[in-house]
C-alpha cells in the first residue's frame, strides 16, 4: 500500500507517461484542429479499415488468451451445461420470434453500406453510386458516415470470410447475441458473487423483447452492449492481478467500445481510472508498447465526431420542431417520463420488460450507495467490486447523456434501443444488491423464477405480436422493399428511391428522387438504351384523413415528366401506403424522349469489329457518366 | 573361410552380371520415343489417344494407387510422429483456408473455356471411355449422344479423375468443383509434410500460412481447372523424391516414378518435372550404390507414350496453339521484358486488386535469394545434402525454369487474371523457401518470434488484401456471367425440348444436355434446323446474340459475328446489359424457305459462312 502511494507520487516523473500524454494531445489536436474537415474525412475513409484491423487484432491477442484461461479454469459441470442450454434456448426463441431485417433506419442500412465499402474497396464509407457494368462491383462514389467503424468493420470481415451478402449484418448480430448472453452470465456471476446471479442476469435479458429485436437487426447496439460487458470483465481481470496483457485487454476493450457508438467514448474515463488504480495496486507503472500506442486508435472516432460539429443535421434536430440545442437540462424531466412510460408499458407496442424495469429500479438506489461506498472506502472492497462500480459509473454517464438529449425519449420507436445500457445498469444493480444479501442464492433463484414468469407471460406474447415493429413505418416499408426484391430473379434494374443506399447494398443501382430529377437526361439515355431491364420508383403515398384522397409524398414525387405505372402497392399504416412503380416514359418539354420497351431497337449498319470495340469504349465512358 | 585379401581379389576378378534391367529400360525408352514421336502423324497420334488413352490412363492410375498404397504405413507413422498440437494447427489452417475459399468464391468457371473443355472431356470419358471433347450432342432414343468430338490439347489426367468421380457418384456438373475443393486441403497438408522435410514444425507452419493464405489458391479450388491436381502431384512427387533419397529402394522409386508420370499428364509444362525426378533417381542409385529399377521404372518410358503422342498431335495441329493474328510461334525473346514487368507488378502489387500475395512474394523472394546464396556457397558439398534439401533444390530449379519459360511466352503476363494461376508451382517454392529460412533463423535471438510474425502477418494480409481481391474477382469474367445468365434464364422457362443457337462455345449447354450449335454452323444449317423444328424434335429454338453500341449514345447493332441469315425470323425474348453490351436471347419464330421475301427487320449480310471448326469450341487459355 505504502509502495503504491509513493508510486503514485512518482507518476509525474515517469517520462513514458508524459510521452503517452503528449501523444494523446497530438491525436486530439490533429483530429479536431489541424486537419481540414474534408482532409480528415478523407484520411479516415482510406485508413479507417486498417485502424480497426490493428485495434481488433491487438484486443484479440490480449483478450482471447485471458478468456481461454478463464474458460479452462471453469469446470464444465451440469450447472454450466444447463446455462449453455439456457443460452442456446433463448437464442433460438429470439430467432424464431424475430424476423432478420433492418430495424432502425437509415442507421442500419448506412452501417451495412460502410461495411460494403470496406469489403470491396477497403474504404470506410458508404456507397452512393456503384455499378457492375464491367463485371466486378465497383463503387463510384462514397460518403463517410458519422457512425463509428467497429460494427461495419466486423460485418466487412464476415463478408470477407463468407462472401458478400446483406444479411451478414443480421447473422453477425445473431452471433453477437449468443456471445452477449455468455458474457452476461460471466458478468452476473462475477458481480453477484454466485452462479445463480449469472443465471438471473441472463434471465432478465432473455425477457427483454428489445434485445431480441436488436439480435436480428443490422445495428450496432448489441455489439455496444457486449463490449460494455467485456470491458467490465476486463476491468475485473486487470484490477485483480494487474499485468501488461490484462492492461492491454482492458485498454483495447475501452477503445473498441469508443469505436462502436458515439457516446461510448465515455467509457474511456473509467478505463483510465482503472489503469491508474491498477498501477497503484501493482506498485509500478505498467505501460507495454501496445498500450502506449493506443491513443492513436481514437483518431477515426474523433474525426468522425467532427461530422456532428459540422452539421446540425447529424444531431437529427430536424426531426423535432423548435429544438435549437441537442443537449439541455430542460429535456431531463420529460425524458424521464418517457423512460418510465417505456419501462412500464404492459401493451404490445413497446418491446420492454416491466419485470426487468421493476427489479432494476428497486435495486438502483441501493446499488448507488454501494458504488459510492466502494469509492470512499476502497480498501474494504475487493478489486472485483471496484471494477463493477467503475463500469456502473460509465453506464450511468451514458444514460445521463441520453436523458439530457433532446430526443432521448425511450418510448420512441427509434430511441428505444438507447435504453440498453440503462437496462445493463439495472441488471448489474439487481445482481450486485442480491449478491449482498445473506440468502443470495435463494433470492437469486427466486428472482430468476420471477424473470422467467415475466418472459413467459409478458415478453413472449409481445415478441410474437411484433406490434412494436409494425408501429414503425420505415421498418415496414423496408420489409416491403425486401419482399419485392426477393420476387425478382435478376438484379438488372435501377431503383429511384430516397433510401437509395438500401438498393446499392443489395447490388442494385439506385438514385434518390432529387438526383433522378436533376439527371433526367441520363435516365432518358438509360431507358432508351435498355441499360436496365426496368426503372422502378419507390414512393410513399399519403392518405388525407378527411377526404381519403391519396397523394404521393412530395419528397418522393418525380414530377410530371416521369410517366409511371404502378407495379405493387401495400398499406403500411392507416394513412400511409408504399408504392412501387415502373417508369414507362420520360418526357422532355412535353414530348416523350424515351419509352420503356422489351427490346432495344437494333440499327442496320455495317461496322468492323475494331470500330465496334472503339465505339464500345466511348459508350462505356458515356454510360458511366450518365448514371444518376 | 578365406582371408580378407583373397575375398577382395575374388570380388574384383568375378564377372559383373549383365545389366539386363538397364538394357531393357534403354530399349523401352528408345521404343517409346520412336512410337510416341516418330511413328505416327499428328492425326494418327490424335486418333490413338482418343481411342486408347482412357485405358492407358486407367492402367497407370491403378498402378500408381497400388504403389502409393505400399507407402501408406509410412504416412501413418509420420502423422503419428507429429505433436498433437502441431497436427491441430495444420488441420485448422488447412480446413480454415478451404472453408474461406469455399465461402468467398462461388462455384463458377474461372478460366473460359479451359474448364468447360475439361468438363466436357470428363463427360465423354465417363460416358464413352473416349478421350475427346464433345462439340455436338443430341438426345437420340432417350440417350444424350455425342455426334462430334475432337481431341483437345490439354493433358487429360484431371478429366480422367473427374470421370472417375462421375462413375462413382453419377454425372453432375458440380462434381468438377467439388473435386477441386477436396484437393485444396490435400495440397495444404502435403505442403506441410514437405516443409517438415526442411524445417521444424513452427517454421513449416509459417511456410504453410504464407503459401496457403492465397486468393489464387481459393480461386482455383472453386473452379474446374487442373491447377490443384497439378500441385498435389508436384508436391507429392517432391515428397516421394525426398523419401526415396533418404532410403533408396524399389517401393519408394515406384511411387516416385508413377507420380511423375501422372504429373507429366496433368499440365503441359509439368513434363519439365520429369527431369528433376530423373536426376533424383540417379542420385538414389549413387546413394544406394546400385541400380534400382523396379517394374514401374522399367516401364516408365512406355507409360509416357500417351504424353508423347499427345505432344505429336499438338505440335502438328497449330490451330490448337491459340496464336494471335500474324503470329507463328508461341515463344519469343520479344515478350521477355514486358512479361517481366508484368511479373513484378503481379508479385508486388499492394492494391488488393490482383490475386497475389505480396507477403508470400516479399518473404519468399528474400528467402529464395538467401537459399540461392547458401546453395552457391555450399555447392561442392551437395553429395552430403539431405534428401529433402536436394529434392527442393532440383524441383525449385525446374519451377524457376518454368517461370522463366513463361516470361518468353506470348501470353505470359502474370497480372492477367487468366495467367496468374501459372505461378502456383513457383509459389510452392516460395513457401518452402520461407520455411527453410525461418528454420535457419531459429537459433538467432529474433528466431523464435519470426515464425509467429510470418504466420500472423500472412493471416492478416490475407484478410486485409487477399479477401478484397477475392470479392473483386468473383464476377470479373463477364463471359462467365453472360453464360450463367443465359443458363438461369433458360432454366426459368417452362419445360420444352429446346435447341440453342449460341454465339459462344456450346459446351456450357452440352454440359446440361441441351443440344446446341454455334451461330457459324447455324448459318448454313437452316434447312436442318427447320426440319427438326417442323417435326417437333425441338419445340423451341433460342438464339443468343450480342448487341454492340455504335457510339457514345448507344444505337445498337447486332455483332456481325452473331448475325443469322435473313431466313431466320427472330423475336427478342429477353435482354441484359452486360459490360457495355447487350446480351439478347431471341426465339426463332420461323425459318423461311429459300427464295421467300425477307422479314422487314432487315439485317446486315453476315460474313461469309464457314463451316465451324470443332477446335474453335476449345480453349482460350494459354
Amino acid at each position: 500500500m505504502v509502495d503504491g502511494f509513493f508510486m503514485l507520487t512518482r507518476i509525474g516523473s515517469d517520462k513514458r507517461l508524459w510521452l503517452v500524454a503528449v501523444e494523446g494531445v497530438l491525436v486530439v489536436v490533429l483530429a479536431r484542429f489541424v486537419l481540414e474537415p474534408d482532409q480528415a474525412f478523407g484520411w479516415v475513409i482510406v485508413g479507417g479499415y486498417w485502424f480497426m484491423l490493428a485495434a481488433v487484432t491487438l484486443f484479440l491477442t490480449a483478450f482471447v488468451p485471458l478468456a481461454w484461461e478463464k474458460a479452462r479454469a471453469t469446470r464444465l459441470d451440469r450447472f454450466h451445461a444447463g446455462v449453455l442450454a439456457l443460452i442456446v434456448g433463448v437464442s433460438v426463441i429470439w430467432s424464431a420470434q424475430e424476423r432478420p431485417g433492418f430495424k432502425i433506419l437509415a442507421d442500419e442500412v448506412l452501417l451495412l453500406g460502410t461495411s460494403m465499402g470496406m469489403h470491396y474497396e477497403r474504404e470506410a464509407a458508404y456507397p452512393v453510386r456503384a455499378t457492375d457494368v464491367q463485371g466486378p462491383f465497383v463503387i463510384l462514389g462514397s460518403v463517410l458516415d458519422k457512425r463509428p467503424l467497429l460494427f461495419p468493420f466486423l460485418t466487412a470481415t464476415v463478408h470477407d470470410l463468407t462472401g458478400y451478402r446483406p444479411a451478414n449484418a443480421f447473422y453477425l448480430n445473431m452471433g453477437l447475441a449468443v456471445l452477449f448472453l455468455l458474457a452476461a452470465y460471466a458478468a452476473g456471476a462475477s458481480a453477484g458473487g454466485s452462479r445463480w446471479a449469472g443465471v438471473l442476469m441472463v434471465a432478465l435479458f432473455a425477457g427483454l423483447p428489445l434485445l431480441a429485436q436488436q439480435a436480428s437487426g443490422g445495428g450496432f447496439e448489441l455489439l455496444n452492449l457486449l463490449l460494455i460487458v467485456v470491458l467490465g470483465l476486463a476491468l475485473v481481470w486487470y484490477l485483480e492481478a494487474p499485468d501488461d496483457r490484462r492492461l492491454q485487454a482492458m485498454s483495447y476493450a475501452a477503445l473498441l467500445l469508443a469505436s462502436t457508438r458515439y457516446e461510448s467514448l465515455v467509457f474511456l474515463l473509467p478505463a483510465l481510472v482503472a489503469a491508474v488504480w491498477g498501477w497503484w495496486r501493482a506498485a509500478r507503472v505498467l505501460l507495454p508498447w501496445t498500450v502506449a500506442i493506443s491513443p492513436v486508435f481514437l483518431l477515426p472516432a474523433l474525426v468522425q465526431n467532427r461530422i456532428f460539429s459540422g452539421q446540425s443535421g447529424a444531431w437529427e434536430m430536424g426531426s423535432m420542431p423548435g429544438v435549437t440545442t441537442p443537449f439541455a437540462f430542460e429535456y431531463f424531466a420529460p425524458n424521464l417520463g418517457h423512460a418510465l412510460a417505456f419501462f412500464f408499458d404492459f401493451g404490445p407496442y413497446q418491446p420492454s420488460s416491466p419485470v426487468f424495469a421493476a427489479l432494476g429500479l428497486i435495486a438502483l438506489p441501493f446499488y448507488g450507495l454501494l458504488v459510492v461506498r466502494s469509492f470512499r472506502l476502497p480498501a474494504s472492497h475487493s478489486p472485483r467490486e471496484q471494477a463493477w462500480s467503475l463500469l456502473a459509473v460509465g453506464l450511468l454517464g451514458v444514460t445521463m447523456i441520453y436523458l439530457f438529449y433532446f430526443w432521448g425519449q425511450f418510448d420512441h420507436p427509434v430511441i428505444r434501443r438507447l435504453s440498453l445500457p440503462a437496462h445493463l445498469l439495472m441488471a448489474l444493480a439487481v445482481v450486485v444488491v442480491v449478491g449482498r444479501m445473506a440468502a443470495r442464492e435463494k433470492v437469486a433463484r427466486l428472482l430468476t423464477l420471477v424473470a422467467a414468469g415475466g418472459f413467459l407471460f409478458h415478453s413472449l406474447p409481445v415478441m410474437a405480436k411484433r406490434a412494436y415493429a409494425y408501429d414503425y413505418a420505415p421498418g415496414v416499408e423496408m420489409e416491403f422493399r425486401t419482399e419485392f426484391l426477393g420476387l425478382l430473379p435478376e438484379r438488372d434494374f435501377l431503383f429511384i428511391d430516397n433510401d437509395s443506399v438500401f438498393w446499392i447494398t443489395q447490388k442494385v443501382p439506385a438514385s434518390p428522387v432529387a438526383q433522378a430529377q436533376a439527371r433526367k437526361e441520363g435516365l432518358t439515355y438509360h431507358l432508351r438504351n435498355h441499360s436496365f431491364s426496368q426503372i422502378y420508383v419507390f414512393q410513399s403515398v399519403l392518405v388525407d384523413d378527411q377526404t381519403g384522397e391519396r397523394r404521393v409524398d412530395p419528397a418522393d414525387d418525380l414530377g410530371p415528366d416521369f410517366e409511371l405505372e404502378t407495379v405493387w402497392e401495400r398499406r403500411v399504416q392507416a394513412l400511409l401506403f408504399a408504392r412501387i412503380s415502373r417508369v414507362t416514359t420520360i418526357r422532355h418539354e412535353g414530348e416523350a424522349a424515351a419509352r420503356a420497351t422489351e427490346a432495344v431497337p437494333v440499327a442496320v449498319e455495317r461496322r468492323t469489329t475494331e470500330e465496334l470495340e472503339k465505339a464500345r469504349t466511348l459508350y462505356l465512358e458515356n454510360w458511366i457518366k450518365k448514371l444518376p | 573361410m578365406s582371408a580378407p585379401s583373397e575375398t577382395a581379389a575374388a570380388a574384383r576378378g568375378a564377372l559383373r552380371p549383365f545389366p539386363l534391367r538397364l538394357a531393357l529400360f534403354g530399349a523401352a525408352a528408345v521404343t517409346a520415343a520412336a512410337f510416341g514421336f516418330l511413328a505416327y502423324t499428328a492425326v494418327e497420334a490424335g486418333r490413338i489417344i482418343q481411342r486408347f488413352g482412357y485405358f492407358a490412363m486407367a492402367g497407370t492410375t491403378a498402378w500408381w494407387i497400388f504403389a502409393l498404397g505400399r507407402r501408406f504405413a509410412c504416412v501413418r507413422a509420420w502423422v503419428r510422429a507429429e505433436a498433437p498440437a502441431d497436427r491441430r494447427r495444420v488441420l485448422l489452417l488447412a480446413l480454415g483456408f478451404t472453408v474461406v475459399a469455399f465461402a468467398t468464391f462461388p462455384y463458377s468457371y474461372k478460366v473460359l473455356y479451359d474448364e468447360l473443355v475439361l468438363q466436357a472431356t470428363a463427360w465423354n470419358l465417363h460416358s464413352f471411355r473416349e478421350v475427346g471433347t464433345v462439340v455436338r450432342g443430341y438426345p437420340v432414343e432417350g440417350i444424350f449422344t455425342s455426334l462430334d468430338i475432337y481431341l483437345d490439347k490439354r493433358p487429360y489426367f484431371f478429366p480422367f479423375l473427374l470421370s472417375l468421380f462421375h462413375d462413382f457418384t453419377g454425372y453432375r456438373e458440380l462434381n468438377g468443383f467439388l473435386l477441386n475443393t477436396l484437393l485444396l486441403p490435400l495440397v495444404l497438408g502435403l505442403f506441410y509434410a514437405l516443409a517438415r522435410r526442411l524445417a521444424a514444425a513452427r517454421a513449416a507452419l509459417a511456410g504453410l500460412a504464407c503459401f496457403g493464405a492465397s486468393a489464387l489458391l481459393a480461386q482455383n479450388a472453386t473452379g474446374v481447372g487442373m491447377e490443384l491436381l497439378n500441385l498435389v502431384l508436384m508436391i507429392l512427387a517432391m515428397l516421394l523424391a525426398a523419401d526415396y533419397l533418404t532410403k533408396p529402394d524399389e517401393d519408394r522409386l515406384s511411387a516416385l516414378i508413377l507420380t511423375s508420370v501422372l504429373l507429366a499428364q496433368t499440365r503441359y509444362e509439368s513434363s519439365l518435372y520429369v527431369l528433376p525426378a530423373a536426376l533424383v533417381v540417379l542420385e538414389g542409385w549413387r546413394r544406394a550404390d546400385r541400380v534400382i529399377l523396379p517394374a514401374a521404372a522399367l516401364f516408365s518410358p512406355v507409360l509416357l507414350i500417351p504424353c508423347a503422342l499427345h505432344n505429336t498431335y499438338l505440335t502438328g495441329t497449330p490451330v490448337l496453339w491459340e496464336l494471335r493474328e500474324n503470329m507463328d510461334s508461341r515463344f519469343g525473346a520479344q515478350y521477355f521484358a514486358d512479361n517481366l514487368r508484368h511479373a513484378f507488378a503481379y508479385f508486388f502489387s499492394f492494391s488488393g486488386q490482383l490475386l497475389n500475395s505480396w507477403w508470400l512474394a516479399t518473404a519468399g523472394w528474400i528467402s529464395l535469394g538467401w537459399a540461392g546464396w547458401t546453395l552457391a556457397r555450399n555447392l561442392r558439398r551437395w553429395p552430403a545434402a539431405s534428401g529433402g534439401v536436394l529434392t527442393a533444390v532440383l524441383f525449385a530449379v525446374a519451377a524457376l525454369a518454368n517461370l522463366m519459360l513463361l516470361m518468353f511466352y506470348f501470353w505470359g503476363q502474370l497480372d492477367d487474371p487468366i495467367v496468374a494461376r501459372l505461378t502456383l508451382p513457383f509459389n510452392v517454392m516460395l513457401g518452402l523457401a520461407i520455411a527453410w529460412a525461418v528454420q535457419r533463423c531459429a537459433p538467432r535471438p529474433f528466431g523464435p518470434g519470426l515464425a509467429s510474425v510470418l504466420t500472423g502477418g500472412a493471416l492478416l494480409v490475407h484478410v486485409g488484401f487477399a479477401l478484397t481481391a477475392s470479392a473483386r474477382h468473383t464476377h470479373i469474367n463477364q463471359l462467365a456471367s453472360e453464360l450463367a445468365w443465359e443458363g438461369r434464364v433458360v432454366e426459368a422457362m417452362p419445360p420444352k425440348n429446346r435447341f440453342i443457337i449460341t454465339n459462344k462455345s456450346g459446351l456450357a449447354w452440352l454440359m446440361r444436355r441441351i443440344p446446341v450449335v454455334t451461330v457459324d454452323r447455324a448459318r448454313f444449317m437452316s434447312d436442318r434446323v427447320k426440319f427438326h423444328l417442323d417435326h417437333g424434335t425441338f419445340q423451341e429454338v433460342l438464339v443468343t446474340q450480342l448487341l454492340r453500341p455504335t457510339g457514345a449514345e448507344g444505337h445498337f447493332v447486332v455483332d456481325p459475328k452473331d448475325l443469322l441469315p435473313d431466313d431466320y425470323v427472330l423475336e427478342p425474348v429477353v435482354e441484359r446489359h452486360i459490360g457495355a453490351r447487350i446480351a439478347r436471347i431471341s426465339r426463332v419464330v420461323a425459318i423461311l424457305p429459300p427464295g421467300a421475301p425477307a422479314e422487314p427487320a432487315a439485317k446486315v449480310t453476315p460474313p461469309a459462312a464457314e463451316p465451324s471448326d470443332p477446335v474453335q469450341a476449345g480453349g482460350s487459355g494459354p
